[in-house]
């Protein structure tokens, strides 16, 4: 049983992440139904307004606290309960981040930060804003400090030269959100903050956007590696099978650390003043890290398929009839699974150097990561709730539960196939991303996307319905249900894997690498970017 | 059969999970197969246009 | 460290996958000139309008079907804002911002770049269809953001 202390610690930060999940979704149907020419706004509230409460409360809000909860979760269950500085430190950036989440939402509420979550210069927000999000970077580092001070004294007391899987991952994931948030800190304090106030008059848009590109990638990799935690882990034991390899698994994530970070020029490429040649050695990088992804698909299909062969499956696919379909703890993971199949091979495509003129900053972009975050990451997301709440508030997840998970699964899966897929094929016609309902003074092009758009408004309105059914059950969870022990599902190795090599859980060298690599891809191409820069804009507040 | 199994057990155990995994194989080829349509059909595109 | 047979060769179907992509791209790029826009160009975003060309923006022909388009990029309009060319024209288009980042993009086309202000960005095309095209930006700029759009027309 988990202790109360960091019941509470993981609790906090869950609740916070699905509040946010209530707010941005509200926002997005709204976004959707005006998108689509059913509804206009009443005076007061902006498109954009909601736009960037949409982008900051899920993409950054929903996500990041809800990977919190999960991961002190999983660490008090496999490093044991947390020592008091790694919960006091915890508490820390629980409250630092909740300041600046609250901070940010006034703003953005009073309109005052209309600027979309990746508040690009020199689109200037009040200065508050910024502060706000700098409490929100410099909290989600107290947690890491935390989960790496518990890993650390595990390791003092035990000797041992391998830590549990989860725990492994967990340090990484925080490792690689460390270093990738140094580079959106650093613009946010030396750039943003100082000018914003008006300390200073000018600010280096295209440093502040490589800062924030350097952060945007690894961004959708911290995202992800929570979603592939549970995949690797908890999966296995949730159908009763074993983990593939621990080895494997801890290489994927090393080098995840090593190629999410160095490859921002890959969100760039289509701007003025970097060379096409550091572009084409990062998007060369950027392929690099679909590796990890490959050795993912390949062992997951893997755990099945041996563990249902040991259940008697016959055939070549025999296996996939004896999965538990029915378990919605299996079962909304597997179909953000599933999606994550279109969802990386249009990653790929937005990757490849000239090939991004078709989809860049077309609607095609935004169907593409509502495929992977708001579907693979959140539904997985979504399947670790259904046993995370109960198993942290000491209840029971019910049948009707779980088919009430699997009835909101479903509508997830139609609403963001509608959603997803109109918005992919309209991008690739040219429509373009964050962008109003217009009809560019009736062009006929324009009216061409019309239906599309609509098709995107029904999508949506699907998707905010299921956002209703997940919050009812996660309400149920928390507080309704049935008292019991729920498990938290750790998977163990299977028995005739190869031992792992010691040297994967050798930090000093995978981030002294990373660091490396980060260096070969920055150092020169943002000398070269101080050293040309035009003079600096000041602010516009054009909302 | 119980004389085999003394002999070589690691040997055919390998063997029993070498062919284990016929299904995964198909199928991420099959993953890798919609990988390159989708690339595929996205490059035309750029080159059509 | 030991991998299953299967898994060797998937891993090395998938990287000979990523190398292709790489050399399609790469020597298209490389080979062929078909490099994402990225040109070196500065100027002072303040003085853009007083700086030559974009102190006399408009459509200027350079030789038989060969045009430059020297475009300023504002909230929330482009100018000039209207062109036309004959059908089977190359045309290179400069841009700049004076104010906030900006996009320029034309639909159906293969015409998409940012508009970072302080630098200036060029892309060129050749129009082999007549018709009506939207230019239009495709990057937040404000509330008019999506009215942010001109025509070029591609005549018979």
């Amino acid at each position: 049983m988990i202790n109360e202390k960091d019941t509470r610690l993981s609790k906090a930060f869950i609740t916070v992440s699905f509040i946010a999940l209530f707010l941005g979704a509200t926002a997005g149907l709204l976004q959707t139904l005006v998108r689509g020419g059913v509804i206009e706004l009443p005076a007061g509230i902006g498109y954009y307004q909601l736009l960037t409460a949409h982008g900051v409360l899920l993409a950054l809000i929903f996500t990041t606290y809800f990977i919190m909860g999960f991961l002190y979760a999983g660490i008090s269950k496999t490093l044991g309960t947390l020592y008091e500085v790694p919960l006091k430190t915890g508490w820390l950036g629980f409250w630092m981040m909740t300041f600046g989440t609250g901070l940010a939402t006034v703003f953005i509420l009073l309109n005052k930060a209309t600027v979309l979550y990746t508040f690009y210069a020199p689109l200037q927000a009040s200065p508050w804003f910024y502060i706000a999000l700098v409490h929100v970077i410099v909290g989600s580092w107290m947690c890491a400090f935390s989960m790496w001070r518990q890993y650390y004294i595990w390791k003092q007391i035990t000797k041992k030269k391998l830590s549990p899987l989860f725990s492994f991952m967990a340090v990484m994931t925080m490792a690689m959100w460390f270093i990738a948030t140094l580079g959106v800190a650093a613009a946010v304090i030396f750039q943003f903050i100082p000018w914003s106030f008006g300390w200073v008059e000018k600010i280096d848009i295209l440093i502040s956007r490589t800062l924030f590109w350097y952060f945007g990638h690894p961004l959708v990799y911290f995202w992800l590696l929570p979603a592939y935690m549970c995949w690797y882990v908890v999966i296995p034991k949730i159908i009763g099978g074993k983990i593939f390899s621990d080895a494997l698994a801890r290489l994927s994530f090393v080098l995840f650390l090593l190629f999410s970070i160095p490859v921002g020029f890959h969100h760039q490429l289509l701007e003025p003043g970097i060379s096409h040649s550091w572009k084409f050695f990062q998007v060369v990088l950027t392929f690099m890290v679909i590796i990890p992804s490959l050795m993912t698909a390949f062992s997951m299909f893997a755990v099945f398929e041996t563990t249902g062969r040991r259940k008697g499956a016959k055939g070549l696919l025999g296996w996939l009839k004896v999965l538990p379909w029915s378990d919605v703890r299996f079962f909304a993971p597997m179909v953000g699974m599933l999606i994550f199949i279109p969802a990386g091979a249009g990653g790929i495509i937005n990757a490849s150097h000239q090939l991004n003129q078709v989809v860049h900053n077309t609607l095609w972009v935004t169907g593409h990561f509502h495929l992977t975050v708001a579907s693979s990451v959140t539904l997985t997301f979504f399947g670790i709730s259904y046993w995370l709440i109960p198993y942290l508030s000491g209840r029971t997840l019910t049948k009707k539960m779980h088919k009430l998970g699997i009835i909101q699964t479903v509508m997830w899966a139609v609403g963001m196939f509608l959603m997803s897929g109109a918005m992919h094929l309209v991008g690739l016609f040219g429509a373009p991303r964050r962008t109003a309902y217009t009809t560019y003074s009736d062009h006929p092009q324009a009216a061409e996307w019309i239906p599309y758009q609509a098709v995107m408004a029904v999508g949506g309105t699907i998707l905010f319905l299921a956002i209703l059914l997940v919050l009812y059950i996660a309400y149920y969870l928390a507080f309704r249900a049935p008292k019991g022990e729920t498990e938290f599902p750790i998977g163990e190795v299977e028995a005739a894997a190869v031992q792992t090599p010691i040297i994967l859980e050798n930090w000093k060298l995978w981030v002294g690498i990373s660091a490396m690599l980060i260096l070969i891809a920055y150092t020169l191409p943002f000398w070269h970017m101080i050293e040309h820069a035009p003079p600096g804009s000041q602010g516009y507040k054009f909302w | 059969m119980p004389q085999l199994e003394t002999n070589k057990p690691k040997k055919l155990k390998k063997a029993e999970k070498e062919q284990d995994l016929k299904g995964t194989l198909l199928s991420v080829m099959l993953l890798g197969l919609f990988i390159i349509l989708s690339w595929g059909a996205v490059y035309a595109l750029y080159l059509s246009r | 460290m030991h991998i299953h047979k299967y898994e060797k060769i998937w891993l090395w179907f998938g990287a000979v996958c990523l190398v292709g992509f790489l050399s399609i791209v790469g020597v298209s790029a490389y080979a062929m000139g078909n490099q994402p826009p990225s040109h070196m160009e500065t100027l002072d975003p303040k003085t853009a309008t007083a700086t030559a060309p974009f102190d006399k923006p408009g459509l200027f022909k350079k030789g038989s079907k060969e045009y430059e388009a020297v475009m300023l990029a504002q909230a929330f309009t482009f100018t000039p804002q209207k062109l036309s060319v004959p059908v089977g024209s190359t045309v290179t288009f400069k841009v700049t911002s004076t104010d906030v980042v900006h996009g320029f993009q034309i639909p159906a086309t293969n015409v998409n770049m940012m508009i970072t202000p302080g630098y200036v960005s060029t892309i060129t095309q050749t129009f082999t269809k007549p018709g009506k095209y939207l230019i239009l930006c495709n990057e937040y700029c404000g509330t008019g953001h999506q009215v942010m759009a001109v025509t070029l027309e591609v005549t018979a």
